[in-house]
């Protein structure tokens, strides 16, 4: 055998130094990134920690700091967090969004992955939460929606909201692909129409109109005519990815169920559902996150969300300079929220995988 | 497409029309005034007038959203399918991080910074034409004295266009549009300069600049904020179709000799771009809608218009309808103009649409 000369192992690190300076592109990017970088994340270590109210003392730290004051956070995290719901009953928010958080994890689990399991679930933590805020039962005194506020409210109307809306888009995705070309033009109608118009738009058309559509005992609070808006355009984006996700489903699922004589809504729940639902789980997952981050919208309709607090925070009193405090620690929560939802849909991604080829 | 885009707007206006009785709403005085209108408005404008230069106000900050966000989009999209791993951690901390921020308190946050620029008499200028203070930016503007003066440049510009379009036979479509574009303004300016179309600065008068043009904060906040936002987006579309080209093709470039810029240049990017359109332009249609967010800053946009004339005027469903019929509208052109882009750069047969606004 004649003998093949073995390729040079290459020494630790060329390969990155190659990467990083090979050419002089590349070293230019490199430097001026690294640049970019170290400027960047000095200045706002300097502005954030250093020259800030965290290492300053005393009674009046804002009068004196150049960076960041963060007394507006102590002072004001209760409006922020709670709103304007009574001083005395804010343990029952805290308590409330702890529900709704260990709500969400325990729907991030898999093993709790049935029908019953979830809707017992979702009833009696949701029931929980309702009654913790709203009170009246229990020797809990009454609040009523238009005090409950801030994070609390946030949390509310987007769990509120998907679950009203989830129903809806599969009923929406259903009558879209129905055989009768009135309910295919209707709800086609509905959801081409609620898709080509801003969030804010719709939620603003159902807050006005839905006094004058619906009968007068459904007419509840306005976070209820604000959550119906809502929930319609989130079913109907969802709707138009469930509705591919059922266009890449096989025709011959359709037809083995029709060959076992399986009525068409079977055939429908147990068979074309739970793969499409799995083919566009990446899809609904961005859905499902884009809509927590766009319950900051709602604000504009006079909601007393997160983002409406966050503005009148720093608003009133003395520290309208300081925006800037106010809005990175709001951006931090929904930030954590965001990404821990998007690591989430990740890890659902990578995971439905395994049962695919 | 465009002509049906166009009809049911036209269609959706004029069902609402007869269904509260003549169209006089629209010609009423509004009262009330705006922040900013493209075509000059007063308290005594017609509502129509409104809504127009409100359109006007969504189709302008759309734009300019788009270019910026496009041109941006692609850098960090293709700096984060980088080889050097500097830049694409830097990147990919800039999309993570802007992605999961919502956009109205993007937008908000820069206007609030806007709005804390110094005043004008204290204004940070640049070359002493541009001028930035808290009311937003002010830069020169060409100034004519009569309507014929404009003739002359227009027709210098489309005589260099023609010459640069012939010029460059033979080029790729990108460099000749460059070409056309570069030489139609540079003629332009040449031959009004000759012309004696004057410049108009901004110059302080008291308080306040006189003469130039002012983009006001809460055009430059809403562009800046929805900016940042949607160049993470894309950066991630373009991403996804940068990785969708198979790694057999730019290794078969590599081994025909092509340097690394020439094998993204020529191999990957045209390929990409089979599958970058798409979504790209359901971005784009996002940015038009999400233009609303101007609302909460004061910005005279369609939304914001048209339910401050619902609140006004209380005529509900007529407005309600004309906003939805417009929105509508600026949807179906624009999906369509997506949908020609992509005929010319998709494979043949492989998308159908699932309904008529899906690019």
């Amino acid at each position: 055998m004649s003998a093949t000369a073995r390729p040079v192992p290459a020494q630790p690190g060329t390969k990155l130094v190659s990467a990083l300076f090979g050419s002089p592109l590349n070293s230019v990017l490199t430097i001026g990134s690294v640049a970019m970088l170290l400027l960047t994340g000095v200045a706002i270590l300097r502005w954030a920690v250093l020259d800030s109210s965290l290492l300053v003392g005393g009674p009046e730290p804002c009068a004196t700091v150049a960076g960041a004051c963060w007394s507006v956070i102590a002072a004001r995290y209760r409006l922020i967090l709670f709103g304007l719901y009574p001083y005395e009953e804010q343990w029952r928010s805290v308590a409330g969004c702890c529900v709704v958080l260990a709500l969400s994890v325990a729907t991030c689990v898999p093993a709790l992955w049935t029908v019953r399991r979830l809707v017992a679930l979702w009833a009696v933590g949701f029931g929980s939460f309702v009654v913790l805020m709203q009170g009246g039962v229990a020797g809990l005194s009454f609040v009523p929606t238009d005090r409950w506020g801030g994070l609390a409210l946030t949390l509310f109307v987007y769990v509120t909201t998907i679950v009203v809306g989830t129903p809806a888009a599969v009923a929406l995705a259903w009558l879209r692909r129905s055989e009768r070309p009135a309910l295919r033009w209707l709800a086609g109608g509905v959801i081409d129409g609620v898709r080509s118009v801003p969030l804010v738009a719709v939620v603003f058309a159902a807050a006005i109109l839905a006094p004058f559509l619906l009968p007068g005992w459904l007419n509840g609070d306005k976070v209820y005519r604000v959550i119906l808006g809502f929930a319609l355009f989130f079913a109907a984006y969802e709707a138009t990815i469930l509705d591919a996700g059922m266009q890449a489903v096989g025709p011959g699922q359709r037809e083995a169920g029709l060959a076992l004589g399986l009525p068409r809504w079977r055939i429908f729940w147990f068979i074309v559902m739970p793969q499409a639902f799995r083919l566009t789980l990446p899809a609904s997952v961005i859905q499902v996150v884009g809509t927590f981050k766009d319950t900051s919208v709602l604000a504009i309709v006079g909601l007393f969300e997160l983002m409406a607090s966050a503005n009148v925070a720093y608003q009133t009193g003395q520290w309208s300079e300081h925006y800037k405090e106010v809005y990175v620690f709001v951006g931090l929560i929904y930030f954590g929220f965001s990404y821990a939802l998007s690591l989430y849909g990740a890890f659902l991604e990578r995971r439905s995988r395994v049962g695919l080829h | 497409m465009v002509a049906g885009g166009v009809i049911a707007g036209a269609v959706v206006l004029g069902v609402a029309q007869r269904a509260s009785g003549p169209a006089a709403f629209l010609l009423e005085r509004t009262g009330w005034d705006v922040s900013s209108a493209p075509l000059g408005q007063t308290a005594a404008a017609p509502l129509w007038w409104t809504i127009l230069n409100a359109v006007l106000n969504t189709l302008l900050a759309s734009m300019v959203t788009i270019v910026v966000t496009t041109l941006a989009g692609f850098l960090t999209g293709l700096g984060r399918v980088s080889a050097n791993p500097v830049v694409a951690a830097l990147c990919r901390l800039y999309t993570d991080l802007f992605r999961n921020v919502p956009s109205l308190l993007q937008v908000v946050f820069w206007y609030q910074v806007l709005s804390h620029l110094p005043v004008e008499r204290r204004a940070w200028s640049g070359f002493g034409a541009v001028f930035l203070s808290n009311r937003g930016l002010y830069l020169p503007a060409p100034a004519w004295a009569s309507g014929v003066q404009l003739l002359y440049p227009a027709l210098a510009a489309g005589g260099m266009g023609g010459l640069a379009w012939w010029a460059s036979r033979g080029r790729p479509y990108a460099v000749r549009c460059g070409a056309v574009f570069g030489s139609g303004l540079a003629g332009a300016a040449a031959v009004g300069a000759a012309v004696g179309i004057g410049v108009d600065l901004p110059v302080l008068k008291g308080f306040s600049f006189q003469g130039g043009f002012r983009l006001p904060t809460e055009f430059l906040a809403l562009v800046i904020g929805l900016s940042v936002f949607y160049t993470a987006y894309i950066a991630e579309v373009v991403r996804g179709g940068l990785l969708s080209v198979e790694r057999g093709l730019l290794e078969a470039g590599r081994s025909l000799g092509l340097r690394e810029m020439q094998v993204h240049r020529l191999v990957r990017l045209p390929l990409a771009l089979r599958t970058i359109v798409l979504p790209l332009g359901s971005q784009y249609l996002n940015i038009v809608k999400t233009t609303s967010l101007g609302a909460a800053i004061g910005f005279a946009e369609l939304f914001g218009v048209t339910s401050n004339g619902i609140n006004m005027s209380g005529h509900t469903f007529e407005l309600l309808a004309v906003m939805v019929g417009l929105y509508f509208s600026i949807n179906i052109v624009l999906a369509s103009g997506v949908r020609v882009i992509n005929a010319r750069a998709a494979l043949v047969g492989l998308h159908r649409p699932a309904s008529a606004t899906d690019p």
